[in-house]
């Protein structure tokens, strides 16, 4: 190993760099807290955890340059690599910080698993509903679909990596081979409402997107855009808006006809779908006598996968696990609903290929710590007797 | 009270039931209110009512009602009520006579006129009082009575309905108080107007059905009246052919009009306290007598058992006019009294059984017990106490006796303070941490009970003064807590906390991480101070000694904290669906894991000697304090149940004073590498490696 390779070993092992790194993840947890107040979850978490740099803005007038929470947790993942596992001593004599060390490492892994392998969103069902698709409740997606006699169900993707970025006067145009035209995107915003337009020249079909302030629930947050669909062989273009509203039930998907067939072209929140079907049979809410706090409520669903239907019960602290999904109780409604009123349930669905790892690795942690702090109580407790004798 | 969301609503928006009885009766003339003047009900006004026999206390006191979701003594449900109007369990009247809390909740159920003068109201600020137009007192913090804010009362709520579309943090504290004084306001009412429906006496239009059936001359009570409606509609139906239509119609609309303009309107306002259980048993809500009467003739057959409920409390409430009326008359007023604990002993005799039979009953002696046992009053003087005979015990030479009697004197107070977390896990059936008022209990009595541990293995006298401090501070916070927030300590949960198993691992084992966390860092307030002063300089042992109970308390305050925060990852797992959501009660835990990591690494990297690790530890206890209080005053994240307000100040004082700290320790850093005094011999880091 040269000597250069040897110093960046042990700047990566050193103490000095763990105490760097936790210190920044300190900092970095610390502004991400505080800045929920103001911005939300979402918005927070984005910049100061899932980021690899970012701008903090002191007072709102000095930018200070960060790392941000995605780095500085694979530099610590490293420096724990080489710091406390290869260049570990050896010797047998003191296992317990191997040991927990192995388990924050596990646990860290777990984290990068999920963040980048784990879908989630929400499934709502009234009673009597079945369903084995769920949507997201950040995520969106363009999907144009060949609707019509030729190769109906025919989809294309456009992923929210794709056009989220834009800003208002921006515009981007997709392209795709097997598709008869192109579509371009302009005007979108993050957050936004569909309004009659003051001045019906500047509109379409005398409407227009006015933005809106962001919510700070992101969830709440409505995105935008005029779309132009320019046919590839003429050249002619039509016009329309694209708007998130149509994913909760609202307006449907802007139809257009190009080249004797029609497209339908829609803004929703992105869609998965469950390898098995769930059908809402029952769902129970009750409430602390004379109060509205609830003290438990239940979903009796069935699942059904090919023939075999099983009945389960999902609550609070309780959930559906099959097949790699997870199905949990998240809320309910309606709100205001009366004793006959028919209810729906909404269950938050994930899939997370690291479930389980944090309870595997929280075992590990708490055996390796205790070790550690067993075997150096007990060498404090040797010293004071000495002492004493 | 119950529902109270809904009902403040409801005050907020159209002051249904609340305006009749109470305010309106002086600014409209309320028919109702002048129907009971002329019953004679308070005939003179006094300053206090008729003193309470210790017999109808205790009754009342263990009586259960429902509240809050959950049946509990009615002792409770009143300490809570004046401790939220009045900021104390115990109210001081202008003549200099004290009431006790369920003194004060009999005084408003059963002599309402003379309770309204009763100063229960505290105002912190007299500009809240200045803001509804009403006369304010010369004393900037001061008690208000009811008849007081009455003439304010329309603006208040004017104003209450307008504070309440601000958002929480956005309310400046004098909107926030005049909100607060209209909750206080309307329960007060609840109570006063409670017994209203027993009081009350109703006719009929003459030459009615009902006119000839209501044989008293001054009108039918209640529980008559609700069998006499039933009765006369069966028979004006029976009679129907021969009365003609006409009549009939007639009829019905007289009874109609008892019913809804005469009846509802005082039984509406009986609800506050729900102290019937159902008559199903496998219904879980108890019902106040104000539901009573639509209880009673649900089945279309009165139910005797039900209107005989609603009997009692209109003897109980006749009993108690006739006891004013009565005024010094020891006789009279001794034989009144026994009949009014028969009355009373008869309506528990109806409902306890029920009680017990739907196994409610059980704790609520228990829980009397509780209250007045007073455990975190007495640990706190407790403390006090031990802390003085440590400060002394510093002066006397090193005897056994004296280490035996200054440890004697924190662990009385610790045993005391555990018998009471025992007692309260044992009442709701649950771990000893379920809400923010809890931790404070057990925080305190985990640092003491580790510090004494600490002073066991050390004994140097300094962990049980420690001990000592944190136990009387700890006890004071508790106090002031329970005060500020008014309201129900053992509090039903929420869908998500009904869950022991997770209550029990990750909120107990978090909350010794806190515990340990600010154990550590007033033990390294000590060496911080001893250091700056030159306090036993020369003697390594000491400083050694401190220096590992301060990193020893760390060690063990970052195993609670780490498995406690990955524990609470995985209940989130659980019940919100994933591990980790930087939500800002997860990150105030993490934040704590990292410190205590910062420090481990920092000390093992040899970047911290012994004032490093004890500056750290100092901050370690502002971190705990951010952690535990900072961000349940963020008001965000899925920790709701948590959130707290009004205690800002407080841990900005904290935060401040901590920050001085650890400038004295940079000053000490300073002096003693600038050569102006000796450096202190360093604890080797290694040293404890080797000899581990």
């Amino acid at each position: 190993m040269t000597s250069l390779a040897r110093s960046i070993l042990q700047i990566l092992a050193s103490y000095g760099f763990a105490i760097v790194l936790l210190a920044l993840l300190f900092l970095l947890t610390l502004l991400g807290t505080l800045e929920q107040v103001d911005h939300g979850l979402y918005e927070a978490q984005k910049k100061y955890f899932e980021s690899f740099f970012l701008v903090y803005e002191l007072y709102d007038a000095i930018p200070i340059p960060l790392p941000g929470g995605y780095l500085v947790m694979a530099l610590l993942f490293v420096n724990m690599l080489f710091g406390a596992i290869l260049r570990a001593p050896k010797s047998w004599t003191r296992p317990g910080m191997l040991i927990a060390h192995a388990g924050i490492l596990i646990m860290l892994l777990g984290g990068y698993v999920t963040y980048h392998f784990s879908e989630r969103g929400h499934m709502t069902l009234y009673e009597g509903e079945s369903s084995d698709a769920f949507e997201s409740y950040h995520d969106w997606e363009i999907v144009i679909t060949e609707t019509g006699a030729h190769g109906a169900g025919r989809q294309w993707v456009v992923s929210q990596e794709d056009f989220l970025d834009l800003q208002p006067h921006d515009s981007r145009t997709f392209h795709a081979i097997d598709l008869p035209f192109d579509l371009m995107l302009e005007g979108f915003h993050r957050n936004c409402m569909v309004q009659p337009a003051a001045v019906p020249a500047q509109s379409v079909d005398g409407f227009v997107l006015v933005p809106q302030p962001r919510s700070r629930e992101a969830e709440q947050n409505l995105p935008g855009a005029y779309a132009v669909v320019v046919e590839k062989a003429t050249g002619r273009t039509q016009e329309g808006i694209l708007w998130g509203w149509s994913a909760r039930g609202g307006p449907l998907p802007w139809v257009v006809d190009v080249g004797g067939a029609a497209w339908s072209i829609d803004l929703r929140r992105w869609r998965g779908r469950t390898p098995f079907t769930i059908v809402l049979d029952k769902f129970i809410h009750e409430q602390h006598p004379g109060t509205h706090m609830a003290s438990n409520y239940e979903s009796v669903v069935t699942q059904i996968e090919g023939d075999t239907r099983r009945q389960v019960q999902i609550r609070m602290n309780e959930p559906l696990r099959h097949k790699g999904y997870t199905l949990f109780q998240s809320s309910f409604g309606p709100k205001n609903a009366g004793p006959n009123d028919r209810m729906y349930s909404v269950f938050e669905v994930v899939r997370n290929p690291a479930d389980q790892w944090p309870l595997y690795s929280c075992i590990i942690i708490t055996i390796g710590m205790s070790l550690h702090f067993i075997q150096r109580l007990y060498g404090y407790l040797k010293r004071e007797q000495r002492k004493r004798s | 009270m119950r529902n109270r969301s809904t009902r403040m609503l409801a005050l907020l928006l159209a002051c249904a039931c609340a305006a009749p009885a109470v305010a309106q009766d002086t600014e409209h003339g309320d028919p109702g209110h002048d129907d009971a003047e002329d019953m004679g009900r308070m005939p003179v006004p006094r300053l206090a009512a008729p003193a309470w026999d210790k017999e109808s206390l205790e009754l009342f006191a263990t009586l259960p009602v429902q509240d809050g979701g959950r049946v509990k003594p009615l002792d409770t449900m009143a300490q809570f009520t004046l401790l939220a109007l009045n900021g104390s369990r115990t109210l001081r009247l202008p003549s200099g006579e004290k009431r006790s809390h369920i003194e004060w909740l009999l005084d408003c159920l059963f002599y309402p006129e003379i309770a309204r003068n009763y100063p229960c109201f505290l105002v912190n600020t007299g500009e809240a009082v200045a803001a509804l137009g009403v006369p304010t007192h010369d004393k900037k913090r001061d008690r208000y009575a009811y008849s007081e804010l009455q003439p304010g009362r329309a603006h208040m709520l004017e104003l209450a309905r307008h504070y309440e579309s601000i958002e929480a943090r956005n309310r400046s504290s004098v909107e926030q108080q005049i909100l607060d004084l209209a909750h206080n306001v309307f329960r007060f009412e609840e109570l006063i107007q409670f017994l209203d429906f027993a009081r009350a006496r109703f006719t009929a239009a003459e030459g009615s059905a009902l006119a000839a059936a209501i044989t008293d001359p001054q009108g039918a009570v209640t529980s008559e009246l609700v069998a006499l409606l039933d009765r006369v509609s069966d028979e004006v139906l029976a009679q129907g052919d021969t009365m003609g239509a006409e009549q009939v119609e007639r009829e019905r609309q007289v009874m109609s009009e008892v019913y809804f303009q005469q009846l509802m309107p005082v039984m509406t306002c009986a609800q506050a306290i729900a102290c019937i259980p159902s008559p199903d048993r496998d219904e879980r809500q108890w019902y106040s007598p104000g539901e009573l009467p639509h209880l009673a003739l649900d089945q279309g057959q009165p139910r005797p058992e039900l209107l005989g409920l609603l009997g009692h409390f209109e003897k109980m409430a006749a009993n108690r006019e006739a006891r004013l009326a009565a005024g010094d008359d020891a006789e009279a007023n001794a034989a009144l009294d026994a009949a009014f604990v028969e009355e009373l002993r008869g309506f528990r005799g109806a409902v306890i059984p029920e009680a017990e039979a739907r196994g409610e009953y059980d704790r609520v002696p228990l829980e009397v017990f509780f209250y007045r046992a007073k455990f975190v009053f007495y640990s706190q003087w407790l403390y006090v106490l031990s802390f003085v005979l440590v400060a002394i015990s510093w002066l006397l030479p090193r005897r056994r006796i004296v280490d035996w009697a200054v440890s004697l004197s924190v662990w009385a107070p610790t045993l005391l303070l555990v018998a009471g977390i025992t007692l309260r896990c044992i009442i709701r059936n649950r771990p000893p941490v379920t809400t923010l008022y809890e931790t404070i209990l057990f925080v305190t009595a985990v640092a003491v009970t580790v510090a004494m541990c600490i002073e066991w293995i050390n004994r140097r006298r300094i962990a049980v003064a420690v001990a000592s401090f944190l136990g009387m501070l700890g006890m004071f916070l508790a106090y002031r807590y329970e005060i500020k927030e008014g309201v129900d300590t053992m509090p039903s949960l929420i869908a998500v906390l009904d869950t022991n198993f997770w209550l029990a691992t990750h909120v107990t084992t978090v909350t010794m991480g806190y515990s340990a966390g600010l154990l550590a860092g007033a033990i390294a307030h000590l060496y911080i101070f001893c250091r700056l002063f030159g306090i036993r300089r020369d003697d390594i042992d000491f400083n050694r000694g401190l220096t590992r109970m301060v990193y020893g308390v760390l060690c063990f305050g970052i195993l609670f904290a780490t498995v406690g925060t990955v524990l609470g990852g995985i209940w989130a797992n659980d019940s919100w669906g994933r591990f980790w959501g930087w939500d800002p009660k997860e990150n105030g835990a993490l934040l704590i894991v990292l410190w205590g990591l910062i420090i481990l690494h920092a000390r093992l990297g040899r970047y911290i000697r012994d004032l490093g690790i004890h500056m750290s530890a100092v901050a370690m206890g502002m971190v705990v304090a951010f952690s535990w209080w900072g961000v349940n005053l963020l008001g965000v994240g899925l920790h709701s149940y948590g959130f707290t307000s009004g205690i800002g100040l407080i841990l900005k004082i904290f935060w401040i004073a901590e920050s001085v700290v650890l400038l004295v320790g940079g000053f000490v850093w300073l002096l003693e590498h600038s050569g102006s005094r000796a450096a202190l011999a360093t604890l080797d880091p290694e040293d404890d490696a080797r000899t581990a």
